[in-house]
């Protein structure tokens, strides 16, 4: 057990990091595209009802 | 404005695999040993570096594709789709870069080497980079259209050659597949990383379709703020 830990420890921050970035990136990336179409779904509801609007008066 | 319902199941089914993986990677795949019989641990990050990696060439291919398509039928849709899929394979490309540097540093020693598959692998991150720099420095939508697109073709040709020169010269980055008849690698070893990679290349299709979907409600936003203005 002591071997493994002594294989594993020094070489942890290595795969921490690695899998960190992965997660991060693949999260972001997710979060911030939708977050991006909830905002422009969101302004085209408005500027819809805006010319539908326009388009009865 | 319709979802891609297909991008999303897409997305759904690409997050629980590769999280199903991520657990598998720690606590079923048995950890590979050195020679001498040390622990591995850092063989770990090959269950995520070789899918992104994969998935980086495998979307690639629609630069290329969209490429050839825009520059046959100058639609500017097939323009737009082969920038979606380089800002994707930018993506890939860096988080591969990422995760590869941290595997070279526990298992080589240093941070960099220049051999065969990181030296081409490198030009492929800068073509991909210089993709988005021409496409900046040319104001004309039609030019600028026409020279992404031959530069993305162009670019796409060092995608297989970076694939496949750990097998066609002496290089020190490992060919887990491809180098014999077998991986080398245990079946919860090879079930893990197959279902890394199907998850990996299922989020690569729904990143792809959500930034399409994105550009579709830019173009209907600015089509509608003219009409409003006219």
């Amino acid at each position: 057990m002591g071997d493994l830990y002594a294989a594993v420890i020094p070489q942890a921050p290595y795969v921490i990091g690695a899998y960190g970035l992965i997660w991060l990136g693949l999260l972001g990336f997710v979060y911030l595209v939708f977050g991006r179409i909830g905002r422009l779904e969101k302004e085209l509801r408005v500027l819809e009802e805006s010319v539908k609007r326009r388009a009865q008066s | 404005m319709k979802r891609n319902l297909l991008a999303e199941i897409m997305l759904g089914l690409g997050g629980l695999l590769t999280s199903a993986a991520f657990f598998m990677t720690f606590f079923w795949a048995a950890p590979s040993s050195y020679p001498d019989g040390r622990v591995d641990f850092a063989q770990k990050i090959f269950y995520f570096h070789v899918p992104v990696a994969e998935a980086s060439f495998l979307v690639f291919i629609f630069t290329a594709f969209y490429g050839i398509k825009f520059l046959t039928t100058r639609e500017r849709i097939y323009d737009t789709k082969a920038r979606i899929a380089t800002e994707v394979t930018l993506f890939f490309v860096l988080l591969t870069m990422a995760t590869g540097i941290l595997w070279t540093k526990v298992e080589w020693g240093v941070w960099w080497q220049w051999e065969p598959r990181l030296t081409t692998y490198f030009i492929l991150t800068l073509l991909v980079i210089a993709y988005f720099v021409l496409r900046n420095s040319v104001e004309d939508e039609e030019k600028r259209a026409v020279y992404a697109s031959a530069f993305g073709i162009l670019a796409f040709i060092d995608a297989p050659i970076s694939f496949f020169i750990t097998r066609w010269l002496n290089s020190i980055h490992p060919v887990v597949f491809g180098a014999g008849n077998s991986s080398g690698l245990e079946p919860p070893m090879l079930i893990t990383f197959i279902i890394a990679q199907v998850g990996m290349l299922m989020l690569g299709y729904a990143f792809y379709q959500l930034r399409l979907r994105e550009e579709e409600l830019k173009e209907r936003l600015e089509a509608l703020k003219i009409e409003i203005g006219d």
